[in-house]
């Protein structure tokens, strides 16, 4: 499981290498993983990446859906960079909540 | 029902001090969504949720969890007076979890122009059998859901592994369906007939 610590946060707030990879902080049901995304790819890409890297398996990627931090759902079928996320964008990847009542 | 700890209390700990060390991680997101946790001693955590879109800023709610036998049984999920830190009956929690029936493909100008004509159905996820009862949280990761007798048959022990039951995604379900929505106060003014003004100067004299 790939973990966050002081050093992994200051490197996800720069871009990669390669101008068109960045690295997002995706927080799996409360646990922070940095995962390394293509901007031109669309979001969805990254949430199997991070699932893995947090070892959250139990669920399949279509029952996570990415928030950011206002809470507001991002449509993960777009780019990266059309949704004007930048190197270190904290998002949330959270468990849709299952059937209630 | 087995009451007490019965998972040996070591487990319990790690997994609840896991819990705890993970939300420390993040206090700072959470703070700014207005999760103020005021307890964090095993087995219980007690956080106040604030509205941060309410001017001024108010208080909606205090939930209390509890990790006994964690992770064996999922945490219990109690709403509490955040000032004495008693459970809370129904009539008087003051604010509901909802959810939006049928509507996972609709876009927000539809929920929008459906809400304003009145056709938007919600699920309400805290129930209580009356207004006088201690409400639960009617959620699968949420001890109340596991153990109430409409759910015999989707047991803990499926959801265990998948995410659900841990500290962020109850606290997560509760912001999301209860404490984000939220715009403005509701207030009902009722308006009781007084009798009349009158201008004293036109009166006889």
């Amino acid at each position: 499981m790939k973990k966050l610590n002081e050093t992994s946060t200051t490197a996800a707030g720069q871009a990669t290498g390669s101008k068109n990879k960045i690295t997002l902080i995706i927080v799996v049901n409360g646990d922070p993983v940095s995962v390394d995304a293509n901007v031109n790819a669309p979001l969805h890409t990254v949430i199997g990446k991070a699932l893995e890297m947090s070892g959250n398996v139990g669920q399949p990627p279509e029952n996570w859906e990415l928030k950011d931090a206002a809470g507001n759902v991002l449509d993960a079928s777009k780019k990266i960079e059309d949704l004007g996320l930048v190197a270190g964008t904290k998002l949330f990847l959270s468990l849709r909540a299952g059937a209630a009542g | 029902m087995i009451e007490g700890q019965f998972v040996d209390e070591a487990v319990s700990r790690r997994k609840f001090d896991r819990e705890i060390a993970r939300y420390r991680e993040l206090e700072g997101e959470y703070r700014r969504r207005g999760w103020f946790p005021v307890e964090a001693a095993f087995p219980r955590v007690l956080v106040i949720f604030a509205s941060s879109r309410l001017n001024p800023r108010a208080i909606v709610c205090a939930v209390r969890l509890d990790f006994t036998n964690y992770d064996l049984v999922p945490p219990s999920v109690t709403f509490v007076d955040p000032f004495t830190g008693a459970a809370l009956p129904m009539k008087s929690l003051g604010f509901k979890m909802l959810r939006l029936d049928g509507m996972a493909n609709a876009t927000p100008e539809t929920i929008t122009a459906m809400g304003q004509q009145g056709r938007l159905v919600f699920q309400e996820l805290i129930q209580a059998h009356s207004p006088e009862e201690v409400p639960f949280l009617c959620l699968p990761g949420v001890r109340e859901y596991h153990d109430h007798p409409a759910h015999t048959g989707d047991s803990w022990l499926l959801h265990r592994r998948s995410g659900e039951g841990s500290l962020h995604f109850i606290l997560e379900q509760i912001w999301a369906s209860g404490i984000n929505p939220i715009r403005n106060i509701n207030y009902q003014v009722q308006f009781q007939f007084q009798g009349f003004q009158v201008d004293g100067a036109v009166l006889p004299r």
